[in-house]
């Protein structure tokens, strides 16, 4: 037998219209015991009529009703959409730029990735002279000496006439050239050195079976040295090319300042000289002032060393005649062979690049989890006050 | 015809309060319709239809078109409704008006007495709906009048199914005990 809490859910499926026949049948027997559950059912279908009857009934709208709603609508202006969405990434995107800054800042200098891939790749997409493997890196440099030099002193128009004056930047280079044209090339070195005001201060030429060959000393301006580099270019194919700069200047106000101090000295001796009587007194007094006046001619010497080096940077260039064999390795790259290269060069510079960016997500981790925690708080603070709205 | 529906939606969208009306214009009924029988009365059903409308020409903008446009009206109309009843809950007098095909209670004399005693049934079912809790009141309306499904309640009110179901079944046992209260005719 049916109790009056069982049948309450069978009441419950009566009103959602989900009982079918056997349903009623067990409704119905139960109701023959229970008139209060009877009655309820009686509820049920009267407040179901009730329901029915309030569907039925709905008026058509009034008339008024639409120009009514027109008519406020000229008045009103549509929200452009608020598109939370673009707000949402765009705080995101400066929470990143941020996060990024704060990151980058903070990430050591060790993990930082070298830019070595745009040079290669200029040198592949340049379609350069097949060059052998040393002179291959050495196209790469990060940054030439003479640019380190200008860089540190901020802007120059010479080697070592800097802005300020003070600097004492010696600079020397070397080269090893080879070429077809060893004559040529020979008396090119020759005139480009004329013509840029320097001169050649050592020169050798060695005939060899394998070829002639030149090793040269020269001696140009540092206002005209990166011209002269620049043109090296003309001489042949260069294998190895190396600058280097020295900021000789602490140890040129070193002796600067030996200098000055010796010569105080000298005229402090000079002046005893004058009034020392006894002549074992003069005759130390004449040693001290030799050996002080020797000291002074080699600070002399070596300051005006220094102001030479300084003003005539050193160039060393090794000629070096090529056979004709080694002549037809200088053509062109073929499109294959540069494609090849740049297609080697690439992924070289993709995995690193891949590496290095590993490297900074690493660093950037705490920064990214701080930065997500603070995202996720705002999204729930906006969507829960969109909800209150 | 579809790509008439996505130009005129453009231009409302754009602000063409034209393009809106057109827009807007065929599900006029319909919304009355949602208005009128969670509102209770002329009145505040005018007063939702307005509202509704302005909300929808509002926020058109924000229309992505996941939903039927219909159906995206359909929601704000309820989501208005349900707002103007909570708003009401502290100082709800309802002012049932008579539209044509309504029988007052008092103008019942010359019906035959079954016909007398369902009108009055009827009408104590409307007047209990209005005092009913609101979001009781708009889910058994949703459900009995507008014959919506439990998922398509949850979908427009936003709440779970069980939620939907419970909120109904209260609804129900609240309208029975009005009816008992008042002492049903027909006993």
């Amino acid at each position: 037998m049916m109790n009056c809490t069982e049948y309450g859910k069978y009441l419950k499926k009566f009103e959602s219209g989900e009982a079918d026949r056997s349903d009623l049948e067990i409704m119905r027997k139960h109701e023959q015991q229970c008139p209060k559950c009877a009655r309820l059912r009686q509820l049920a279908e009267t407040v179901q009529t009730g329901l029915d009857h309030y569907r039925e009934e709905t008026p058509p709208a009034p008339q008024n009703c639409h120009e009514q709603w027109v008519r406020q609508l000229k008045k009103e202006k549509p929200v452009k959409p608020k598109s939370g969405r673009r707000v949402l990434l765009a705080a995101a995107a400066v929470l990143v730029l941020f996060i990024l800054f704060l990151g980058g800042r903070n990430i050591p200098q060790q993990i930082r990735s070298k830019q070595t891939a745009a040079p290669m790749m200029d040198y592949a997409s340049e379609g350069m002279r097949a060059a052998p493997e040393a002179a291959y890196e050495e196209y790469i440099p990060e940054m030439s000496m003479g640019e380190m030099a200008l860089t540190s002193t901020a802007g120059t128009s010479n080697g070592s006439v800097f802005e300020d004056e003070t600097r004492k930047i010696v600079r020397t280079a070397s080269i090893d050239i080879s070429t077809a044209e060893f004559d040529k090339s020979l008396s090119l070195i020759h005139q480009m050195c004329k013509e840029n005001g320097g001169w050649v201060s050592s020169s050798s030429v060695v005939s060899k079976s394998g070829g002639m060959s030149a090793s040269m000393t020269l001696r140009i301006p540092s206002d005209k040295l990166d011209t002269f580099l620049g043109r090296t270019g003309e001489l042949g194919r260069i294998i190895r090319q190396d600058e280097s700069a020295e900021d000789r200047t602490e140890s040129y106000r070193d002796t600067q300042s030996r200098l000055k101090t010796q010569k105080m000295l000298l005229e402090r001796l000079q002046n005893l000289v004058t009034t020392s009587e006894k002549l074992e007194d003069l005759l130390q007094l004449e040693r001290q002032i030799a050996e002080i006046q020797y000291n002074i001619d080699s600070l002399t010497s070596s300051l005006k060393s220094t102001d030479q080096q300084v003003n005539f940077s050193k160039v060393d260039i090794s000629l070096k005649e090529e056979k004709k064999k080694e002549v037809v390795e200088t053509r062109e790259l073929t499109f294959g062979e540069r494609l090849s290269a740049a297609l080697e060069l690439g992924l070289s510079s993709f995995s690193e690049s891949l590496q290095n960016m590993v490297l900074i997500l690493a660093a950037l981790l705490p920064y990214l989890i701080v930065g997500v925690c603070i995202l996720l708080c705002a999204i729930f603070v906006i969507r829960r006050r969109k909800k209150k709205s | 015809m579809d790509n008439l529906h996505h130009l005129t939606l453009f231009r409302a969208k754009h602000g063409d309060s034209w393009a809106f009306e057109q827009l807007v214009t065929p599900h006029e009924q319909m919304i009355w319709r949602v208005c009128w029988r969670l509102m209770g009365n002329r009145h505040d059903a005018e007063d939702a239809m307005q509202l509704t409308m302005i909300k929808t020409w509002k926020s058109i903008g924000q229309y992505r078109g996941n939903a039927a446009f219909s159906s995206w009206m359909y929601r704000i109309a309820v989501h208005t409704c349900t707002d103007i009843l909570r708003k009401k809950k502290n100082d709800r007098i309802e002012l049932v008006e008579n539209f044509p095909g309504d029988v007052c209670l008092s103008d019942t004399g010359t019906m035959p007495e079954s016909s007398v005693l369902e009108t009055e049934n009827n009408e104590r079912i409307r007047q209990g709906l209005n005092k009913l809790d609101e979001d009781q009141k708009v889910t058994l309306v949703l459900f009995a009048v507008e014959e919506k499904s439990y998922t398509e309640i949850s979908e427009i009110l936003e709440i779970p199914v069980g939620t939907v179901k419970s909120r109904i079944a209260r609804a129900r046992e609240h309208l029975r005990g009005i009816l008992e209260e008042k002492g049903e005719a027909g006993k």
